[in-house]
């Protein structure tokens, strides 16, 4: 398990059957910032969604970069991507970067 | 094909063509994975395409009263002068521009993290325009004067507000970059997150004090102040209780807890961003006992046995 920033990445075994592939490469765009936490290349590596959940496919090493953090190699293998939670009293948000 | 009443078609996994020329008052295809393209002559009074892998809409399509295309994230575009009650694009995540003379009612785009601007010639007519979290959208169209819900919590982009523009219910503004509003727009009822907060809380949180929010009775409106007011700046003046504290990349952790009146505690997690050096504080539930804890719950992960991260930048 990485975490590069408000943003969590764990090695899967599969990718759902329904999962739906990404033209882009953007994991998570910082909403306060406007940064986004994205896949360096799009050669090796793709961006999934299935019903609201995020997955990278890795086919050799691709790293992860956001302008204000270091970036991550992730090696080949699936992979599902979630962000950080804050908790309130009403509601549990996603983190604001 | 006329079909009266309602056709129910969602998760039909085979699901791909439906005749041409179909009339349906009510037809709901949510779900239908196969489903990657719509007939011409369509014609319904409510359409719902929720999680389809539509890329566009044809141009004839006729929807009178809702068009339902939440969490469609392959659209890319849609017909020029599309005219619907309701548009609900909810999600839609790859959508980068609406198209030129929309005419609508409803408006929803929230979540739409691609899309970049409004067409340069539309209509929003007197109902509601709710675009929560469009992050690249900077500003509002010149032709949106009169609306009665306005929803922009989250459009990090925008800096201002069209003078003119007029809302006559409310206007949520958290998380964006306005520092005021129009003329128009004065006496305007203003939420934060669907809170309603007084102007010089959305706009001027460094005249909060610390008295002020521990005093202001409505827990939901104190909560806004805190968060407003800032929970770092708020430890500051408060005699907060260490409940545990240890270290992690980012430097020191700290677990803090200040009781609040006639509410939960206030329990944050301080912690340093291992890349920028940067301290945040994290509001975690009041039942968290150690850092590891929280920091895990922050994560996602209920049991913090669950959460080992192997590399954190």
């Amino acid at each position: 398990m990485w975490r590069h920033g408000d943003v969590m990445i764990a090695a899967v075994e599969t990718l759902p059957e329904q999962a739906r592939p990404q033209a882009h490469g953007v994991l998570v765009y910082g909403e306060v910032t406007g940064h986004s936490h994205r896949l360096e290349s799009l050669e090796n590596a793709s961006v999934w969604t299935d019903r609201g959940e995020l997955f990278v496919q890795v086919t050799a090493p691709t790293r992860i970069i956001h302008e204000e953090h270091l970036p991550i190699t992730l090696p080949p293998g699936t992979y599902r991507v979630w962000q950080q939670r804050e908790y309130t009293p009403e509601a549990i948000r996603t983190i604001l970067d | 094909m006329l079909v009266e009443g309602r056709l129910d078609l969602s998760q039909q996994p085979t699901l791909f063509q439906l005749p041409e020329n179909l009339t349906a008052r009510h037809l709901i295809l949510d779900d239908c994975a196969a489903l990657r393209s719509l007939p011409a002559g369509l014609r319904c009074y409510e359409l719902s395409l929720q999680s389809t892998p539509l890329t566009t809409v044809p141009a004839d399509l006729y929807v009178s009263y809702r068009l339902d295309l939440t969490g469609c994230d392959m659209l890319v575009a849609l017909p020029e002068g599309l005219k619907v009650g309701s548009l609900i694009l909810r999600g839609c995540t790859a959508l980068q521009a609406l198209p030129e003379g929309l005419d609508v009612k409803f408006l929803d785009i929230p979540g739409c993290v691609s899309l970049r601007g409004f067409p340069v010639q539309g209509s929003i007519k007197m109902g509601r325009l709710n675009m929560r979290g469009c992050i690249q959208i900077r500003e509002l169209p010149p032709w949106l004067t009169q609306v009665a819900q306005l929803d922009i919590s989250g459009c990090t982009g925008i800096t201002r507000l069209p003078e003119g523009l007029h809302v006559s219910s409310w206007l949520d503004v958290a998380d964006t970059s306005l520092q005021s509003l129009p003329a128009s727009l004065k006496g305007v009822h203003l939420r934060w997150r669907g809170v309603q907060i007084s102007e010089r809380v959305a706009f001027h949180p460094e005249t909060i004090t610390v008295q002020e929010v521990l005093d202001e009775p409505n827990a939901e409106r104190r909560r806004v102040m805190l968060e407003r007011f800032g929970y770092d700046r708020f430890f500051e003046h408060v005699n907060a209780t260490v409940v545990h504290a240890d270290t992690d990349p980012g430097g020191e952790r700290r677990l803090l807890c200040v009781p609040l009146a006639g509410d939960e505690p206030l329990v944050c997690l301080a912690v340093g961003c291992p890349s920028t050096g940067r301290r945040y504080m994290i509001r975690v539930p009041p039942a968290m006992r150690t850092c590891h804890q929280a920091a895990a719950w922050i994560a996602g992960f209920d049991n913090p046995d669950d959460y080992h991260p192997i590399v954190e930048t």
